[in-house]
């Protein structure tokens, strides 16, 4: 599942459970990868400052400094954290972020 | 000796066959089409990657064709010297690749630009525009939401010293000012070059300028430089 949105708290807390099986025969563990994709500091958001106009629209003087970003999620089911950890970092390094542009976070959890 | 062309089609390309159209039609080159799923680059001397919207340009643009299979052969044909043209989402692909230097991000006015622009050749010394010997300016069309040319410092100053930076936006007489920047890329930089001068992007559509029926031909100038330049 990947979602696109604005970011003001964080990751959300609900996972659906319900798409997804935490039984297999290989031994392996199931991961849950969060990952958050920002778009570097020094690059500027454009998309983020139109976004914000909609908020002084809305009445809300309070917003500022609105960037848009990223947060993807999936499974990884891995022999251990280690080759998880491996795994993600790959894909976030070579696909799911542009270095140049973005820079990216994740967090794995074990689905029990 | 005419240089025989490979397009490459995407899921979401939609200026495939239009370039197939100007080599074909136009100039009567030989051309074939090259499948995303497939390796074979069919013996081509020169690949176009065309306009479009490849895998939706989900992620960002051009960072899920980058990994077809396809590309993989296209990646090592470059690298080995073979001459390589991105147009427009092309460019974008031959940036997410790592053939070409930088990004392109979403255009500063955040609005699809869809018009003809104006370009100083700021480089002729290409086998893509050998043929502009007297630094004509050039009329040709962009259309695109993502086009905002960006890199940081240190690969500009190399961009700028080894006359790597092909095209700019300009006015019609050739001024490279901010006005006419279509964009908000970084210089008004509408295309690079590679090191080796044989992999340039560009974001403006050469193929849609080559065909007196649609009133302009700058285009013509890319084309036909390859077509006289590259073997020599």
């Amino acid at each position: 599942m990947v979602f696109f949105g604005i970011f003001f708290t964080g990751f959300p807390e609900k996972i659906d459970r319900t798409r997804i099986s935490n039984f297999n025969l290989s031994g392996d563990i199931l991961y849950k990868a969060k990952v958050l994709i920002k778009r570097r500091p020094s690059i500027l958001d454009p998309q983020g400052k139109a976004v914000e106009k909609g908020a002084q629209h809305l009445g809300l003087n309070n917003i500022k400094d609105t960037r848009i970003g990223k947060f993807i999620e999936f499974t990884v089911d891995t022999a251990d954290k280690n080759s998880a950890e491996k795994e993600v970092k790959e894909y976030c390094a070579k696909l799911l972020a542009n270095p140049i542009m973005e820079d990216f976070e994740f967090t794995l959890e074990e689905m029990k | 000796m005419k240089p025989k062309f490979g397009v490459v089609i995407f899921p979401g390309s939609n200026c495939d066959y239009d370039a197939y159209y100007v080599l074909k039609k136009i100039y009567n080159y030989e051309v074939n089409f090259l499948w995303h799923k497939e390796t074979d680059l069919k013996n081509v001397d020169v690949v176009i990657l065309p306009g479009g919207f490849s895998y939706g340009d989900y992620l960002r643009s051009g960072s899920i064709a980058r990994f077809s299979p396809i590309m993989n052969s296209v990646i090592d044909f470059a690298n080995k010297g073979g001459h390589v043209l991105g147009i427009c989402n092309g460019f974008q692909i031959l940036l997410e690749a790592g053939l070409l230097p930088g990004v392109l991000l979403k255009n500063n006015s955040l609005q699809f630009v869809s018009k003809d622009v104006y370009l100083t050749v700021e480089n002729n010394n290409t086998v893509f525009t050998k043929e502009n010997k007297n630094n004509e300016v050039l009329k040709v069309p962009i259309a695109h939401g993502e086009g905002n040319y960006f890199t940081d410092e240190d690969t500009l100053k190399s961009l700028i010293d080894n006359n790597q930076i092909v095209f700019k936006y300009c006015s019609p007489v050739g001024k490279v000012e901010e006005g006419f920047n279509p964009n908000g890329s970084l210089k008004n930089i509408a295309g690079i070059i590679n090191k080796d001068g044989n992999v340039l992007g560009m974001m403006p559509h050469p193929e849609r300028a080559s065909d007196p029926v649609l009133g302009k031909t700058d285009g013509k100038l890319i084309f036909d430089s390859i077509g006289k330049y590259i073997f020599n």
